[in-house]
C-alpha cells in the first residue's frame, strides 16, 4: 500500500511551498516496519543523519527501509521534520508547534525517542529527552522504578548508604 | 515503558537538574553507572549548574579561617568553629571548582578528584578591594574539560577620569590559551563601588542584575543580601551576631541556616558553591571536606602534567 504523508501548507512562508515544490522531483521513498511507503522529499528527510548518509552513498534510489519505525511514529517524525526544514520559520510559531507536537504520552515519546535515535534526528532527540526529563524532574526514585519497570538491585544496605551520601538532593 | 537503549538513557539524564541525579543514584545500580559516569558531564549543560550547595565563609580581617555554610543545615548541623586551611585563601568557586590564592599562582582546584591545577597571577595582581577576580563558565562552551574562564577585573589607572567615576578595566584567562588577555571593555562605575561579584558573568559583553521581591521582608533588623538565585535568596543580618537566613521564593519559607560570632571582622565574604558533576561519583558532601582534602592530600596530584609549577 503506497500512503503518501499528509503534507500540508498552511502556515508556511510562502518561500518554504516554493522551495518544496521545486524540490519535488527529489522524492525519497521510506518504508516503515510495517511495510507503509512514505514518499517524503529530500530536503525533508535528510534532517536524518542516517538516511542523509545513505542519499550521499547513493543509496537511496529505490525504497529505503526503516525497520526500526513503525508508520505511526514515521508519520510523526515526519511532520517534525517538515517543520524543520532548513527555511527560516517563525521562532514563535515553530516553539509553538514542538511544545504541541511534543504533549504525547509516554509511551508515543518513547518511540519518538527510538526513532530520532536511530534515525540521528538531533533537535527531535534533544526535544523528547528533554520532555522525558521533565516528567521525571521531581519524582521519587520509586516513582522513577514505577514509570519505568526498574528492578531495584541494590541491596538495602547498598541503597541506604547512596540515600545518606546524597541526603540533600531528597528534601523538598 | 522499559528504557532498554543504553544511548538513550544518558541523554534524557543530561536533561536533568542536578538535584535530580543525586536522588536518581539509588534507582538502580545501572542509573548509579551512568549518573557516576564523567562523561555525563560532558553532556550536561550549564542549566544543570543552578542549584547552590552552601557558601564558603570568611572575613577579610583572617581570609585563611574558611568555614563551610551549609543551605542543608538539617544535613549539616551548623558548627560556628573556623577552621584554619593553611594558608590558601579561596577567591571564588565555580561549579564545584574552587579558586584558591597560592603564594605564587592561583590554583583550580577540583576538590573531588583532588586536582590542582596552576595558573599565573596577572601582572598587577594585588589582594584590594578596588579589584577582583572571579571563575566564570564560558556558557558557549561545552564543560567537558572544565574550561573555566578567569575574569579579573581592576581600576583603570589610565589619565582621563570624571570625578566620582571610576573605570575598571577586565582581564579573561583562558586555559586553552593559557594565557590572560586584556579584553577590550571596560566598566564605568561611581566611586566607592567595591566591585564583588561576577557570578553574573555571561559573555565578555554583558553583565546583568536581578530584581526580587519579598512577602515577608523581616523588618525587625537590617539585613543585607549576600547570595540570590532563582529560587532563594540568602541574608545577612547586621550587628555583633550575625544571622545567615535563607528565603526561599517558591515555598515562601523563611529558615535560619547559621549564625556568625565574629564582631571585629570586619567585611565578610561569601562565596557560593555550587556541586557540579564532577562530584556524583564523590564522598558525600559535608562541612569537613576542605580538611578532609587539605589534611591527607597537598599538592600530590598535578592536572595536567604540562601545569606543574612553573616558577
Amino acid at each position: 500500500a503506497i500512503q503518501s504523508s499528509r503534507f500540508s501548507c498552511v502556515g508556511f512562508p510562502l518561500a518554504y511551498i516554493f522551495l518544496a515544490c521545486k524540490k519535488k522531483s527529489m522524492a525519497l521513498k521510506l518504508k516503515s516496519s510495517d511495510n507503509k511507503i512514505f514518499e517524503v522529499e529530500e530536503l525533508v528527510a535528510v534532517q536524518s543523519e542516517t538516511i542523509k548518509s545513505l542519499v550521499e552513498d547513493g543509496c537511496a534510489n529505490n525504497v529505503i527501509p526503516l525497520p526500526n519505525v513503525d508508520s505511526k511514529t514515521l508519520e510523526l517524525v515526519l511532520d517534525w521534520c517538515k517543520n524543520h526544514v532548513d527555511v527560516k520559520l517563525d521562532e514563535e510559531k515553530l516553539k509553538e508547534y514542538e511544545d504541541k507536537f511534543i504533549e504525547v504520552d509516554l509511551a508515543v515519546l518513547y518511540d519518538l525517542l527510538m526513532a530520532a535515535n536511530y534515525l540521528n534526528i538531533k533537535d527531535l532527540l534533544n526535544r523528547a529527552s528533554q520532555k522525558v526529563a521533565d516528567m521525571l524532574k521531581g519524582k521519587k526514585p520509586e516513582q522513577i522504578r514505577e514509570t519505568f519497570n526498574i528492578v531495584n538491585d541494590f541491596s538495602p544496605e547498598e541503597e541506604e548508604e547512596i540515600r545518606k551520601e546524597n541526603l540533600w538532593a531528597f528534601e523538598e | 515503558m522499559v528504557i532498554t537503549c543504553d544511548d538513550l538513557l544518558p541523554d534524557i539524564l543530561s536533561h536533568l537538574p542536578i538535584k535530580s541525579l543525586f536522588r536518581f543514584k539509588c534507582v538502580s545500580q545501572r542509573f548509579n553507572k551512568i549518573i557516576s559516569d564523567p562523561k555525563l558531564l560532558g553532556k550536561n549543560q550549564i542549566r544543570a549548574f543552578q542549584s547552590v550547595h552552601g557558601f564558603f565563609h570568611f572575613s577579610y580581617r583572617s581570609p585563611q579561617n574558611i568555614r563551610y555554610l551549609s543551605l542543608h543545615p538539617q544535613h549539616h548541623p551548623v558548627n560556628n568553629s573556623g577552621r584554619p586551611i593553611y594558608s590558601n585563601q579561596i577567591l571564588d568557586s565555580c561549579s564545584g571548582l574552587l579558586l584558591l590564592n597560592l603564594v605564587n599562582d592561583f590554583s583550580l582546584y577540583n576538590p573531588r578528584i583532588k586536582k590542582h591545577r596552576y595558573i599565573l597571577k596577572p601582572i598587577n595582581w594585588s589582594p584590594s578591594p578596588k579589584q577582583n577576580i572571579g571563575l566564570a563558565y564560558d556558557s558557549s562552551a561545552s564543560i567537558s574539560n572544565n574550561i573555566c574562564k578567569l575574569v579579573f577585573v581592576y581600576k583603570s589607572v589610565k589619565r582621563y577620569r570624571v570625578p566620582g567615576v571610576e573605570e575598571y578595566e577586565f582581564k579573561i584567562f583562558s586555559p586553552n590559551a593559557n594565557a590572560w588577555r586584556v579584553v577590550d571593555m571596560a566598566l564605568e562605575c561611581i566611586s566607592e563601588v567595591v566591585i564583588l561579584v561576577l557570578h553574573d558573568y555571561l559573555d565578555e559583553n554583558s553583565w546583568g542584575h536581578v530584581m526580587i521581591e519579598i512577602n515577608s521582608w523581616p523588618r525587625r533588623r537590617e539585613f543585607s543580601p549576600i547570595f540570590f538565585n532563582e529560587e532563594l535568596i540568602v541574608l545577612q543580618s547586621q550587628g555583633v551576631v550575625k544571622e545567615i537566613h535563607l528565603y526561599n521564593m517558591r515555598l515562601k519559607e523563611w529558615k535560619k541556616i547559621g549564625v556568625i560570632l565574629d564582631s571585629e571582622d570586619g567585611v565578610h565574604e561569601y562565596i557560593p558553591f555550587i556541586p557540579c558533576l564532577a562530584w556524583l561519583d564523590s564522598a558525600p558532601l559535608n562541612n569537613n571536606f576542605l580538611e578532609e582534602n587539605y589534611s591527607n592530600c597537598r599538592f600530590e596530584h598535578f592536572w595536567p602534567e604540562s601545569f606543574l609549577k612553573f616558577h
